[in-house]
């Protein structure tokens, strides 16, 4: 296998991000929508220890992301 | 950590009932065309042919003799190697189709495997070169 790794998508998967809308189809953690890389990369550390790992962007806004936000929930005290 | 991510989320807009899109670099606006991506794998960095390649993709070899050499030689020819590693056959059947009790790898094939590996012979003294083995 050259220049594609098995973990990064190659350069297509580079180019291709989502643009929010409304959140429903797009991961929180897993895509890439804010930022250059996926949040669960950036933020690997919390992303370890999230017990949200498959939710939506949508379903983590409401939950709310803000200070003491319920969409922070974790495995273990930070 | 969690200061860093929620500052990056301070200036999220979420529009209910807006579908979500796909967006592609580097058309933001028109999503994925086959020029966008042409232009990015054709803009980005140097390529170097090696004298190989010039060989390969010469005019005066048919584009699908061009097309299976180059495969060939990144080793992307659909063998039972390759088609079990992209997930394509399933289990653990990548033995040479031939019956032999190798895996089905493009060096196999064209190389070691006696059946098609003699055709190298014929080749050679067809265009009048000879190596070690002959």
């Amino acid at each position: 296998m050259d220049e594609v790794g098995e973990n990064d998508g190659g350069w297509f998967a580079e180019r291709v991000l989502k643009a929010l809308r409304d959140g429903t189809n797009i991961f929180f953690w897993l895509d890439r929508w804010v930022g250059d890389v996926p949040l669960c990369r950036r933020f690997a550390r919390l992303f370890d220890i999230t017990t949200n790992k498959s939710s939506t962007v949508a379903d983590m806004c409401a939950l709310g992301w803000g200070e003491g936000g319920e969409a922070w929930s974790w495995r273990r005290h930070l | 950590m969690l200061e860093e991510c929620r500052t990056l989320l301070a200036n999220v807009v979420v529009q209910p009932n807006v579908s979500d899109r796909w967006q592609c670099d580097p058309d933001i606006h028109d999503g994925y065309s086959v020029r966008g991506a042409y232009h990015a794998l054709t803009s980005t960095g140097t390529h170097v042919p090696d004298a190989s390649e010039n060989l390969v993709w010469h005019k005066q070899v048919p584009l699908k003799v061009s097309i299976v050499a180059w495969r060939l030689m990144k080793d992307r020819l659909p063998t039972k190697l390759n088609l079990q590693r992209c997930g394509i056959l399933q289990g653990a059947d990548t033995l040479c189709i031939l019956g032999c009790d190798n895996d089905e790898s493009s060096t196999h094939l064209f190389l070691h495997r006696v059946v098609f590996g003699s055709l190298w012979q014929h080749i050679r003294s067809w265009i009048g070169v000879y190596g070690a083995d002959t």
